[in-house]
């Protein structure tokens, strides 16, 4: 074995023989002495004179035995321990430093690890799917405008790409809807959320059913029997746990559906719906097979083995530009988006997510300077110590490494602290963020946080110990003791580093705090956006009629007329309205064509967005109307078709003319392949239907239920009395209209629209707290700097004083001091955060990143910060004794 | 008490405590008088130099210790060469003749 390594191993296997090997050297030391001591005795010393010349001649027994002991058993444990306890001792000697620091670093190492454990949560995780990096999803863009996001799938464009592609071994098209659950024992008729998904699209997803089986692609055709495979959710929420599940029939849309399997828990795609049911039984609506018809219809795909996510890519889209070439008046623009699934599921947060992430690291660089600099000032004053051990031989490695335990000990204690705190504040962060995502809902501290929270803890040390430990020994130690050990000089690098450290807390803390001012204005005017309505007081639910039990539309018509005539009656309901759209979501768009003008073809035909109104919809929503008529109970099947239209589609269309009396032909009535010609017969005042955030307005128009056909209704209510006794009132008279028909998705409008604004608000909430909190450290930081410097500066204060100088020169010179380090921190920051406030114009609405305003604030409320920092300093200052400090050093 | 001494001087003194038990176990002051003896006094080896070269000699495998009984009857510790210890005593004193040759042509020049 090489003698090094021999060596090694030895000197570690003197860590557990470590009291033989001690015995083991005293006793050989004590017979090296003994014979020396004898061969005196024998040259005729005295006892005594023999005993002494041996240990002069034998050495420093004790340093001796220091290097020998060195030699045999490995000391870095023994060191390590010794400095363990001495920096223990030291810390709990010092009561408030350390629980400054401790609380500092606490602070910032746990706002990094809550935010770092949602982006784990949300971001990293993998989806519970086997391989699930290759399930890809597929959608439709328009090529000439990209920002406008993506849009589903025509079915004839899907089976093209099924037909053509290589790549996929599944390609599989879902479609997310409602359907009523009605008929089971003991529970009420409620709504659940299901997909039409093609058989393959759980051989996309990977997985197999807890009990039973998916149906297969023979099942799943035209006239195919209604079977379903439900969620393990809602087996156990519904059917409590039914083991006889599998083979019964349930009641879904009024119609008996054949349960066959169940899915296990990790099921959760697409958007967390609780069934699934086979697609291909509904692809007989004449609709469907135009290929301009995009009817909600999104695709999944698995990769084979080989081919990955570029290659997807590159052949669909080869794919689509062959369907546009083939079929122009369809396709024009028209692409494909392919990206992962996870892309699809998160990738809209991964911008905010960035931007949390890299404002709480700045807070945690922030907390780092300040302690850096309050172990510099520290240390500093434990010069004379250190001088002390050098002198009995202390090598200034030593020094640094008990300086750097000292270090680690905090930081220990700060990352405990700091993990603790980011536990017991993950109950507030899931409840400010968005609900319906199920990922954010689910943030867990697994290893890789508290691997997380290590790391960072180690990187703080090597931050905010490694400098100060090093620059205090840097070989002026022999000067402390001569100089008496309090006053040392103060290298000119010193101070310049502590300037610079505080003046990098300022600029940072302008930095968060100018985003933070910016997100703030921001989220007002979000929430004070004009939308057209009015919606306080306004209470919203859904119901779906089933295609079955209403296949007649009268009976749509009777049952709408009765619902508004019985909830009008309700004491305390001031309007009712009903309409066809969830509000705040996207709408169905339809083609407008004027027929008193040329046609322009089918790729070039301006589109609005539609809406299908009856009751009292506009005064339910407090929508003024601008001209012309609403619509009456003579607006009916077999009377000339009518339309109202918003503010918006009269000035894209009719330009300075009155809209009132013209016509238009749209496909909006679905029920018929041709289209049909519609009268314009009033205005009303834009409504922004898509909340807040548009891309686009192209108007809406709305047509009467009694006239164009739709099942799925939103029923708006105007009341002042409280939502839960309105919902109970509710539910009781559809019921007593028909008793197996839910009412669901009952929520005030003011909820729905806050839950459009969770992320904004997430975002808002996070960075102006870590804004804050930067603007305490910061303080902090500056504080300390200035006392520091004014402690160091006593003696030139006290003979400035005792010259003649005035309080207020001496304030002037602290205050100075500060002001300059806020001047630059100021104009470094400003600059900066022009640098970087590219990032946040994707997440502002309607606010400049140029704001004056902003600006103005934050240096209003730095500068307020910075002379309360200074004030403190500086009046101590001023009431030095001049006497006392002059007689002392 | 210096611990930064010249390599060369370590690994001298090394060679020297390998040579001293080349014939016959030693311990430590034992090893310092044989030194001193063989080099006529010339060379005084000191307690705080021999200990911690012992150790590390011991601690590479080329020497190996046993207590045992000293001439004045008290229990001492007793140092021997191993086979490897012998090897590396052939191969330290040939490199120190190659070097000194090395050295001497150097001062013979002018």
């Amino acid at each position: 074995m090489p003698a090094r390594l021999h060596r090694w191993l030895s000197r570690i296997g003197g860590l557990f023989h470590r009291r033989q090997r001690e015995a083991q050297i005293r006793e050989e030391f004590q017979h090296h002495l003994d014979s020396l001591t004898e061969r005196n005795l024998a040259a005729g010393m005295s006892a005594r004179d023999a005993r002494n010349a041996a240990r002069r001649e034998f050495g420093g027994v004790e340093q001796i035995k220091e290097m020998a002991r060195e030699q045999r058993i490995w000391q870095w444990p023994d060191q390590l321990w010794q400095d363990l306890r001495f920096s223990v001792r030291i810390l709990v000697n010092r009561p408030a430093f350390t629980v400054v620091a401790a609380l500092t670093l606490g602070l910032g190492i746990g706002a990094n690890t809550a935010i770092f454990s949602i982006v784990n949560a949300v971001l990293l995780r993998p989806l519970p799917y086997p391989d699930a990096d290759r399930i890809l999803s597929i959608a439709e863009s328009d090529k000439t405008n990209p920002g406008q996001g993506t849009f589903s799938v025509s079915l004839p464009d899907y089976e093209d790409w099924r037909r053509d592609n290589t790549v996929f071994q599944h390609l599989a098209l879902t479609r997310v809807e409602s359907a009523s659950l009605s008929d089971v024992a003991g529970r009420n008729p409620e709504q659940i959320s299901t997909a039409l998904v093609t058989a393959n699209f759980f051989n996309v997803i990977g997985l197999l059913p807890k009990f039973g089986r998916t149906f297969t692609e023979d099942e799943d055709k035209v006239g195919g029997p209604l079977l379903v495979v439900i969620s393990d959710r809602l087996w156990q929420r519904v059917f409590q746990r039914d083991p006889e599940i599998v083979g019964k029939a349930i009641t879904l849309q009024s119609q008996p559906a054949t349960v066959i399997g169940v899915m296990p828990a990790e099921m959760r795609s697409p958007q967390e719906v609780d069934a699934w049911l086979p697609m291909m039984r509904r692809t007989n609506n004449g609709a469907w097979s135009k290929r301009e018809i995009h009817p909600w219809l999104f695709v999944w795909g698995r990769l084979k083995q080989w081919f990955d996510l570029e290659q997807a890519r590159t052949e669909i889209k080869a794919i689509s530009s062959r369907i546009e070439r083939e079929h122009p008046d369809t396709n024009t623009n028209v692409t494909a988006s392919v990206v992962p699934l996870i892309e699809n599921m998160v990738g809209k947060y991964r911008l905010n997510l960035s931007l949390l992430l890299g404002a709480v690291g700045l807070v945690l660089l922030i907390a780092c300077a300040n302690l850096a600099n309050l172990f510099a000032a520290q240390t500093a004053g434990r010069m004379r110590e250190f001088a002390i051990r050098a002198a009995i031989g202390a090598r200034r490695n030593q020094i640094i490494r008990q300086l750097l335990i000292e270090s680690v000990v905090i930081a220990l204690l700060g990352g405990t602290l700091g993990f603790f705190l980011a536990l017991w504040t993950r109950d507030a962060l899931t409840w400010l963020a968005p609900q319906n995502v199920s990922r954010f809902q689910e943030v867990s501290f697994d290893g890789r946080v508290l691997g997380f929270t290590l790391v960072l803890s180690c990187l703080t040390i090597g931050l905010f110990g490694l400098w100060p430990a090093w620059e205090t020994t840097q070989g002026r130690m022999q000067l402390a003791l001569a100089a008496g050990g309090h006053t040392v000089s103060d290298t000119r690098s010193a101070r310049r580093t502590r300037d610079w450290l505080v003046i990098a807390d300022l600029a940072v803390t302008v930095v968060l705090l100018s985003s933070a001012g910016l997100l703030l204005k921001s989220f007002f005017r979000l929430q004070g956006f004009s939308l057209g309505f009015e919606p306080r007081q306004l209470i919203t639910a859904r119901i779906d009629l089933p295609y079955a039990g209403y296949r007649d539309y009268q009976k749509v018509i009777n049952f709408s007329k009765s619902l508004v005539e019985k909830v009008s009656s309700v004491p305390g309901i001031d309007k009712v309205g009903i309409g066809a759209n969830p509000p705040l979501l996207a709408t169905w768009q339809v083609p407008f064509v004027r027929t008193d003008k040329p046609a322009p073809p089918p790729s070039q035909q301006p589109n609005v967005d539609s809406e299908v109104i009856a009751a009292d919809y506009f005064a339910t929503l407090k929508v003024p109307v601008l001209g012309g008529r609403l619509f009456t109970d003579r607006d009916v099947k077999g009377s000339p078709y009518v339309a109202i239209i918003d503010q918006t589609v009269a000035d894209l269309n009719f330009p300075g003319e009155d809209p009132i009396g013209k016509r238009f032909s749209s496909d909006a009535d679905g029920n018929v392949s041709e289209n049909r010609i519609f009268e314009i017969v009033g205005v009303v005042s834009r409504m922004r239907f898509h909340g807040s955030d548009e891309t686009q307005n192209i108007g809406t128009t709305f047509f009467p239920l009694n006239q164009l056909e739709r099942r799925n209704l939103v029923l708006l209510v105007r009341t002042s009395l409280p939502a839960v006794s309105v919902e109970k009132t509710l539910a009781e008279i559809v019921a007593s209209i028909d008793p197996r028909q839910p009412i669901h998705d009952f929520r005030t409008m003011s909820d729905r629209m806050a839950e459009t604004w969770a992320t904004q608000r997430l975002l808002t909430f996070l960075l102006s707290a870590f804004a804050g909190l930067a603007l305490v450290l910061a303080s902090i930081g500056l504080y300390g700097v200035l006392s520091y410097n004014a402690l160091r500066r006593l003696r030139e204060i006290a003979l400035r004083l005792a010259l003649g100088a005035q309080p207020g020169q001496i304030r002037g010179l602290i205050f100075r001091h500060g002001l300059r380090l806020l001047g630059i921190g100021c104009a470094v920051g400003m600059v900066g955060f022009i640098l970087i406030s590219g990032l946040l114009r994707s997440v502002l609405f309607h606010v400049a990143t140029t704001e004056p305003s902003i600006y103005v604030v934050v240096s209003a409320v730095l500068a307020l910060a910075t002379a309360l920092a200074c004030w403190l300093p500086a009046a101590r200052a001023c009431r030095t004794d001049p006497m006392i400090v002059l007689r002392d050093t | 008490m210096a611990k930064d001494k010249p390599d060369l001087v370590y690994g001298t003194l090394d060679m020297l405590i390998l040579k001293a038990l080349q014939h016959e176990p030693r311990h430590g002051l034992g090893i310092a008088d044989r030194i001193q003896q063989m080099s006529q006094d010339i060379l005084r080896v000191e307690q705080g130099s021999l200990y911690p070269a012992l150790y590390r000699l011991e601690a590479q495998g080329w020497i190996k210790a046993d207590w045992g009984v000293s001439e004045n009857n008290r229990k001492a510790r007793y140092y021997r060469l191993t086979a490897a210890g012998r090897k590396q005593l052939t191969a330290e004193t040939q490199h120190w003749a190659r070097i000194t040759e090395g050295i001497n042509l150097v001062l013979k020049e002018a």
